[in-house]
């Protein structure tokens, strides 16, 4: 069996206008799926100059808002998601304080957040709504070695060539 | 077989039972906890009594977590550590050998010496028994008397006063909240709370408790007034239980000592969550820091260095946030130093920053939109250099300004 890769959002921020189709599509999506807070988008564009800022949930490996979660409403799921249940949270905004993405909404006193609409195998919504695919649904562990091998390029001179050779393809 | 103990099932506790079962599945690993295992979460004791989260709701785990991770629990207390024979003694008597041995045993709650205090329909907040009798007496007591302004006192304010009790609370310091926001955030609470038919009394602090018939009738203020009350509710903060680690003979100083990878001054002890003294960030002096995420996190490392993966804690922030009725309190680092600060006084919105040395070291809010606090929080673990620090109030992504350009995005009314 092939290794499960755990799905993490990426957003290309020099991609993104603010049109806010992907909030609609998050609304609608919710709608249709009989969510809690439907009409709260779990994205949104707090800055939307250029670069714009998206701020939305990226699902991260060892999260903060999981870590500060006192109730026990944001888990990390055994697909690699991190997913907050509605019915537990108690808005203590814990998460809210520590999540460094901004990714947490509030409503009616709870926090709301992206679960991740489809499995890795579906595209969700808010992905194909994007007429700039500036977001894209990736894995944690390729968004790592990518980051790897940012840094890597970052270093200069005679280390770089040896930094790069470190790090796998 | 290699055999681990954790004392305590809290945060701290639990979370490294949980990295030492991912990262090691065949060594023992028994838990020694004195309350009900799974047990509920501490942090939101003071939610139950304010009447927002049922029982049913209190647990922070799955009932069956200690089966999943193969963890076998003793209910009783840890009363003695022998570092050099390697032994745990629970209060029934039982030995208990260990090769690892992890102190979560958390903290409990400062009792005031104040003369009276002894009496029926006084409560400290911070077992859940506590609040249940608590919550018992608060049904037909008329005249409430909270000390102590902190953040379970301001809530306990808050349950008395949803009750329709008539709520007085008292506090030695100058502001609710002290530790967490400084004089304009500490006024913004205090009308919140006086809003709401709280009687807010600062600067004084109680002298005598008065009883009849075995229950709390009156208290005296270090004025010399005397206030009715059926029903005292006492939050003044809380204490490391650092009596095991002290008895074993570690080092301990306000909590128990520990380096970056929780070690304390024993062989293969650890210590982490409340009871600890840990690393603070950026080099800046020990503390202990009880609160949840670092009690997870420090859980969660010392669970690391247990299982035999050699992990540094790179240290925790002072962190604080509340709901006060439906207004957002976030209080992150330090509460004092240069700060840029903004209010929106007509709607009771505070925001402030706080440097040091082109650092930001501090952040705080009271009301308004708070979704980007995490941001700050982020910033001032990384600690890194902010040149021109009114650009996180007014410009980038930080903008006041892009905010509401965000909520008018994203259609949610203020």
């Amino acid at each position: 069996m092939a290794a499960v890769l755990s799905p993490t959002m990426l957003v290309h921020w020099e991609r993104c206008d603010a049109c806010g189709k992907c909030l609609t599509a998050c609304t609608d999506e919710m709608t249709r799926q009989d969510a809690p807070h439907p009409q709260v988008p779990r994205l949104h564009i707090p800055w939307a100059g250029r670069p714009a800022y998206v701020a939305l949930c990226r699902h991260c490996v060892e999260a903060p808002c999981v870590d500060a979660c006192i109730s026990g409403a944001i888990r990390l799921a055994g697909d690699g998601r991190v997913v907050l249940v509605d019915e537990v949270c108690v808005g203590c905004w814990m998460c809210v304080t520590h999540c460094p993405f901004a990714a947490l909404a509030i409503a009616d006193g709870k926090a709301v957040k992206c679960n991740i609409c489809a499995p890795p195998e579906v595209i969700p919504p808010c992905v194909q709504a994007c007429p700039e695919n500036a977001l894209e649904l990736g894995s944690a562990e390729v968004v790592t070695l990518t980051k790897a091998r940012a840094r890597a390029h970052q270093r200069v001179g005679a280390t770089r060539q040896a930094a790069l050779a470190r790090v796998p393809a | 077989m290699r055999r681990i103990v954790i004392v305590g099932a809290s945060a701290a506790g639990s979370a490294a039972a949980e990295a030492i079962r991912r990262l090691d599945r065949g060594c023992q690993l028994i838990l020694i906890s004195d309350e009900p295992v799974p047990l509920y979460s501490r942090c939101l004791l003071s939610d139950y009594l304010v009447g927002e989260v049922t029982p049913a709701r209190l647990a922070f785990q799955r009932p069956d977590w200690p089966k999943v991770l193969d963890v076998q629990v003793i209910q009783d207390r840890a009363v003695e550590v022998d570092p050099r024979a390697g032994e745990v003694r629970t209060a029934r008597g039982q030995w208990v050998g260990y090769d690892g041995l992890l102190l979560a045993t958390g903290a409990s709650a400062v009792t005031p010496s104040i003369p009276g205090l002894h009496t029926g329909g006084v409560f400290a907040l911070y077992q859940l028994q506590q609040v249940e009798a608590a919550l018992a007496v608060l049904e037909r007591a008329q005249d409430v008397v909270v000390l102590g302004a902190g953040k379970v006192g301001v809530k306990a304010a808050e349950a008395g006063a949803v009750r329709g009790r008539r709520v007085t609370l008292v506090e030695q310091a100058r502001q609710p909240l002290i530790g967490a926001l400084d004089e304009v955030g500490g006024t913004l609470v205090r009308r919140l709370l006086e809003q709401h038919g709280v009687t807010v009394r600062t600067g004084v602090t109680l002298t005598e408790v008065r009883e009849r018939n075995g229950t709390v009738n009156e208290v005296v203020l270090s004025t010399g007034e005397q206030l009715p009350c059926q029903a005292l509710l006492v939050s003044v903060g809380g204490r490391p239980n650092a009596g095991l680690a002290h008895q074993a003979g570690a080092q301990v100083a306000e909590g128990v000592v520990v380096d970056q990878r929780l070690r304390t001054t024993l062989e293969g002890v650890y210590a982490a969550g409340d009871v600890a003294e840990s690393p603070a960030l950026h080099g800046t002096r020990p503390a202990v820091l009880a609160n949840w995420i670092n009690a997870v996190q420090q859980g969660r490392i010392a669970g690391r260095n247990l299982a035999g993966q050699e992990t540094v804690y790179s240290g925790g922030i002072r962190t604080n946030s509340l709901r006060l009725w439906k207004l957002p309190t976030i209080s992150v680092g330090e509460v004092t130093g240069e700060g840029e600060w903004s209010l929106d006084e007509e709607r009771g919105f505070y925001r402030r920053l706080i440097f040091q040395e082109g650092r930001l070291t501090g952040f705080m809010q009271v009301g308004g939109d708070i979704r980007d606090a995490g941001i700050f929080s982020a910033l001032i673990k990384s600690g890194e250099r902010v040149d021109e620090p009114q650009k996180l109030f007014a410009g980038g992504f930080f903008h006041f300004q892009a905010q509401r350009t965000r909520w008018a995005l994203a259609g949610v009314a203020m």
